[in-house]
């Protein structure tokens, strides 16, 4: 019987010891492997979801504006330019990219759509493999999606976002 | 004989070692411990208000009962989903039927189960019952497992290595960190920029969250308490206008009443540049007490609610908590 105890009793410490698994909230190994996402190249700097984010290599921002979560610590930084905007959100006091915004026609995706081109284009770009929500066409690649809101077959919203 | 001892010695560590890892969320992360304190109350309750942060940063129950008598209580949670208000609806009624139930109205936009954490916060200290249950089950998300829930310590287990004071603190007591479910929340920080408005693929809400309201609705006219939809102000996320129309229409298909508080501000007397601890999202204690000021005054003349300042054993217990509450935030 001592041994069944001793048994128990192992079994809860080792419970205790066992490495937790993690959180949807953390993220994965930085900085991400940019063959697992889409990624999104201005000013000749690429931009991937669940990177760290280099606020230099952009410039100064239009705007900037912080919004912080209910409870938990940390807030997410939002980081608007000309013709785009970034939202991070912090992990290890760095900030990560989460999302990214599209603002008007002036800016494209890596593989050249953009707001106000056709559905055609989206599909001839990134292929059929899509998942339709309404107006709402998802393109998943690893743990982000390319979301493009479509409407009169015409793109009007574009944005990357990591999948939460 | 020897068994039996043995395993009652097993059960108390493993009890012991569950308590010791689930966090205690006395002094850190406070909103943890909201659906718990609820437990310690006098039922005496008029009104519930139930929702978000929305309301539990927004509505101060004793600043209604100083200027107006009213009896109330936040029954809100941290990003607290409909289906979970639906359920905290559901156990606050097995402990006392108020008059009014006011909803808040903001997790309407959400249909979609949003974080394992938000979800800890508010279930881990909610007593077991029925309502319980069925509020794990309709909260999981797809990496969660029911069991998380019942044996903290498959949730917690890394936290062994890392226990805080706070751990130690209070591991066999507690404390009250809000007033009749409103955290106090002092700061200042004016509204600067927010994030641009987005187009939305819909602004329609989804079925599942409708169901839900209807559930709401449809429970509070079976113990005959009136419905109230109430909108904090806030200016971020956006409260769309496709939002406000539904809810609008929702109102006046079931003769319920409706008060969007985020265009009222002006007569609330709602600074954004002072009123505010997060740039706009959420009231900080001045607003807080601005808007309780305001809303009490319609809920006192529209509901016809007693005046409990004159009643003997809740004004002695009212009193207590003033003092206690007045001592915080003066």
């Amino acid at each position: 019987m001592k041994k069944v105890f001793i048994c128990l009793l192992l079994g809860s410490i080792l419970l205790c010891g066992c490495k937790v698994k993690e959180s949807k909230n953390n993220l994965k190994e930085n900085p991400k492997k940019i063959n697992d996402s889409y990624v999104f190249t201005v000013q000749n700097n690429d931009l991937v979801l669940g990177s760290y984010f280099d606020l230099k290599k952009l410039g100064k921002e239009k705007k900037y504006s912080e919004t912080a979560s209910c409870a938990f610590e940390g807030i997410d930084k939002t980081y608007t330019y000309d013709h785009f905007e970034v939202t991070t959100y912090p992990k290890d006091n760095k900030d990560i990219i989460g999302n990214i915004y599209f603002l008007d026609e002036n800016i494209k995706t890596k593989e050249g759509v953009g707001i106000s081109d056709s559905i055609d284009k989206v599909i001839a770009t990134y292929g059929s493999n899509y998942q339709q929500e309404g107006t709402l066409f998802k393109y998943q690649k690893g743990d982000m999606e390319l979301k493009f809101i479509i409407e009169d077959d015409l793109v009007t919203s574009i944005e990357y976002a990591l999948i939460v | 004989m020897k068994k039996i001892l043995i395993i009652i010695v097993f059960l108390m560590i493993f009890c012991l070692l569950n308590k010791l890892v689930m966090p205690k969320y006395m002094t850190n992360l406070k909103e943890g411990n909201m659906t718990y304190e609820y437990y310690k109350e006098d039922k005496n309750h008029e009104v519930i208000f139930l929702g978000d942060c929305e309301v539990y940063a927004n509505i101060s129950p004793l600043t209604m009962y100083e200027n107006y008598g009213i009896t109330s209580y936040v029954r809100g949670n941290s990003q607290q989903l409909i289906w979970q208000s639906y359920y905290l609806l559901k156990e606050t009624l097995k402990y006392e039927i108020p008059k009014v139930v006011v909803f808040n109205v903001n997790s309407l936009r959400y249909d979609k189960k949003v974080s394992e954490a938000y979800n800890h916060l508010m279930i881990d200290k909610m007593k077991w019952s029925k309502e319980k249950i069925d509020l794990i089950k309709v909260s999981l998300l797809e990496n969660e497992n029911f069991l998380y829930y019942v044996f903290p310590i498959l949730r917690y287990h890394d936290r062994i290595f890392s226990l805080t004071k706070e751990d130690i603190t209070y591991l066999f007591k507690e404390k009250n960190n809000t007033y009749n479910g409103f955290l106090v929340n002092k700061k200042v920080k004016p509204v600067s920029n927010l994030p641009t408005k987005r187009k939305l693929s819909t602004y329609k809400f989804q079925d599942n969250v409708l169901k839900y309201l209807d559930k709401i609705r449809i429970l509070c006219k079976k113990n005959n308490i009136k419905l109230v939809l109430m909108k904090a102000p806030s200016l971020y996320p956006y409260w769309y206008q496709e939002y406000e129309k539904q809810v609008r229409d929702y109102a006046s298909k079931y003769n319920l009443d409706y008060y969007n508080f985020t265009i009222s501000t002006n007569d609330i007397g709602i600074n954004y540049k002072e009123d505010t601890y997060d740039g706009g999202l959420h009231l900080n204690l001045n607003g807080a007490i601005k808007l309780s000021n305001y809303f009490g005054k319609i809920l006192k003349e529209k509901y016809f609610l007693k005046d409990y300042r004159k009643d003997d054993k809740i004004s002695s217990i009212y009193n207590l908590k003033l003092k206690e509450f007045k001592k915080e935030v003066e």
